[in-house]
């Protein structure tokens, strides 16, 4: 058999609680009730797929799409209501990290504990003591009960126990999303490093930079099921027609809203921002750029009354924290004399720098001098860059550059 | 962490490493911190005993035909395992919520560790109640033989309770309370503060409390323990054979339904 994962027809039925409620009283009374229609809905319907071995699969989705419920189905957590589930190999799922971690034990003891509930014999483990603590890079604190961790070093701990498992299959939920950079970076090459010896990886992420790069071959879920397979990049762009849908009507009610109790925007309003959109290189809506797209921002306006030379202003930031750049209409020279009314004002870079990653966009407008804000959207819009002219995944920028060898022997390899 | 289908064997070589870990990690935190350490296992037990000596020796004037400690003691120390292990049991898969709803493992590890902890602790505290009779000068006889199999069929129906009690527990919160009014009925339903020949010269009109008192397997489980160590006489083949029998059934019916529940609890909790 050379497939690693194969799932047919997968249903996953659950009840629909109105409270959780647990007292026997309850369930007596239910079950003298007339009718007990114990309300239901399908977390998983129908799933049907295959994961051939060494292959880097994806599953995507919005929250709530059950991609949670699949991944309990291929651990065999939780067992389907009706269809069949193929494992053909050993797995071990990063769903947790730490699940099981005892606060009073000392580092040592619980890599010894969570390494066996992980299925590791003790012979195993004494074996790769060594290889987890280098790792997670513990060493100093490894004899130290782990309530003294903080939370980065909890997770540190956690995935290189999981990853130290060495499994036929890996599944990974979410969890890079943990740690710093450093961590986060030392942890996807050891994914790869996996990937290359030919271990089959289940990646669930929100990170598509990070989906795309590593997984071929992808499925998207929405509402339990399956509504695109293939290519990690088809997958990839149904998901923002999804998600388009979905945020199109969000923006007009729920962020301006939310903003503010949010407490993301301040200013006087004498000028409002009113939409935001991210426009592609022939003027469709988006909110995924490949490095070197061009990148088109148009951000609507209203004005109460005449405002004097207002100054728009722009920000990204990167998704973790790193201010990018931060333009603005006065220093580039593009202050009208005066607003009235409304219109949009339109933001272009015609080839998009940005390294892969999950960005946000400020949106703001100040007076003259800058110093009053009238309308300021604080990074209330996201978007992400996904690979595209370059393999670059250092840093923030690419930045065009080239290489050459005063004294090198033979031609160069190819790429 | 799981082969093709989930392993159905617990005897599988890494599920028994497991359990021996889980086992450690009990009785690690139990002790970690308290400066007396397990120390307590001992002193707990004493003090009980303690207690019910003066009460019942004292005030109330039990009579025994053994010093009231010893004859206290043999029935005492199985009962304070089988009412931990009923309680602590009933907790072991909720409290592991978070790593039953992450991973896969043999559910019946969680119950069983619990079980077997409480078992060592039990094993530690047959060291006080050996000293006692050898400090009382009461000769061990052949009867001794009956200890472990007293211990076998305490051992078998409190783990088949307890598969049952654990995986109630998931579905029913009312199990904790249901069960502290249970055990204590149940302590006063069985000999342990008193001699069961207590029972025999009831009045004619209470011969259908005696023969209902008997139906209860745990009587006749904790005078195993005394003809074991105290009487010196051969229980009756029949009561032996009725209590192993409930042994056998409660431990299979328990782990059937156990088995049963498990692939509900990751839904459940």
């Amino acid at each position: 058999m050379d497939y690693a994962i194969e799932c047919t027809d997968v249903t996953v039925r659950f009840k629909r609680y109105q409270e959780k409620n647990r007292m026997l009283r309850w369930t007596l009374l239910q079950m003298f009730k007339e009718n007990r229609t114990s309300e239901t809905f399908d977390a998983l319907k129908d799933v049907t797929f295959s994961v051939k071995h060494g292959e880097a699969f994806a599953i995507i989705g919005q929250n709530g799409s059950g991609k949670s419920t699949l991944l309990k189905i291929l651990t065999s957590i939780v067992q389907p209501d009706s269809g069949t589930v193929r494992v053909n190999g050993k797995v071990s799922a990063l769903l947790e990290l730490g699940a099981g971690f005892q606060p009073d034990l000392t580092g040592r003891e619980n890599i010894y504990l969570n390494g066996s509930i992980l299925g590791l014999s003790r012979a195993q483990i004494t074996d790769r003591f060594d290889a987890i603590v280098g790792f997670s890079e513990l060493e100093a604190f490894i004899d130290t009960p782990i309530k003294h961790y903080s939370s980065g070093m909890y997770m540190r701990l956690g995935f290189s126990i999981a990853i130290h498992v060495d499994p036929d299959i890996l599944v990974i939920d979410e969890v890079l999303a943990v740690g710093d950079q450093n961590f986060q970076h030392k942890c996807l090459d050891r994914i790869r490093d996996f990937k290359r010896r030919g271990k089959t990886i289940i990646f669930v992420s929100h990170d598509l930079s990070t989906v795309s790069q590593l997984c071929s071959r992808a499925i998207l879920l929405h509402d339990g099921r399956v509504v695109a397979r293939g290519s990690t990049s088809k997958a990839i762009d149904h998901y923002h027609v999804i998600n388009q849908e979905n945020r199109d009507q969000k923006m007009i009610d729920a962020h301006v809203a939310v903003a503010e109790e949010l407490q993301d925007r301040w200013g006087s309003r004498a000028i409002e921002i009113t939409s935001v959109e991210f426009l592609d290189g022939s003027g469709q809506k988006t909110v995924c750029f490949r490095t070197g797209d061009p990148f088109r921002v148009r951000i609507s306006y209203q004005t109460r009354q005449r405002i004097e030379k207002p100054v728009f202003g722009i920000a990204i930031h990167r998704n973790d924290g790193t201010h990018v750049n931060g333009p603005n209409t006065k220093i580039s020279g593009a202050v009208p004399e005066y607003l009235e009314g409304s219109g949009a004002v339109c933001f272009e870079i015609e080839s998009l720098p940005l390294l892969p990653g999950t960005y946000y966009f400020t949106a703001a407008v100040y007076n003259f001098a800058c110093d009053t804000p009238y309308d300021h959207l604080d990074q209330m819009f996201p978007f992400s860059v996904i690979p595209g002219c370059t393999d670059e995944e250092y840093g923030v920028f690419y930045i065009p550059s080239t290489w050459w060898y005063e004294g090198a022997h033979g031609k160069l390899l190819p790429k | 962490m799981i082969t093709v289908l989930p392993q159905k064997t617990l005897f599988s070589r890494n599920h028994l490493e497991l359990l021996g870990n889980l086992v450690a990690r009990n009785l690690k935190i139990k002790y970690k911190g308290s400066i007396l350490g397990f120390l307590w296992s001992l002193i707990t037990p004493l003090l009980q005993m303690l207690i019910y000596t003066v009460v019942f020796a004292v005030i109330i004037r039990v009579k025994v035909e053994w010093p009231f400690a010893v004859f206290l003691l043999t029935a005492q120390l199985p009962w304070i395992f089988f009412a931990t292990s009923l309680q602590m049991g009933a907790t072991s898969i909720i409290e592991h919520g978070n790593l039953v709803k992450k991973v896969y493992f043999p559910r019946e590890l969680l119950p069983l560790s619990t079980i077997v902890s409480n078992l060592i602790s039990f094993g530690i505290t047959l060291i006080i109640l050996f000293g006692f009779l050898i400090a009382y000068r009461i000769p061990f006889t052949s009867k001794v033989v009956l200890l472990p199999v007293a211990i076998l069929l305490l051992l078998s129906f409190t783990l088949g309770l307890t598969f049952i009690t654990s995986c109630l527990a998931v579905f029913f919160r009312d199990i904790f309370h249901i069960l502290e009014v249970l055990i204590l009925l149940w302590f006063w339903s069985v000999p342990v503060v008193y001699p069961l020949s207590l029972l025999a010269d009831l009045p004619p009109q209470y011969a259908w409390f005696r023969d209902t008192y008997a139906l209860n397997p745990m009587v006749t489980i904790l005078e195993l323990f005394r003809h074991a160590l105290l009487y010196d006489t051969w229980p009756d083949a029949f009561s032996l054979g009725y209590a192993t029998l409930w042994s056998i059934v409660t431990l299979s019916v328990g782990y059937i339904i156990f088995k049963r529940a498990e692939p509900l609890f990751a839904r459940e909790i």
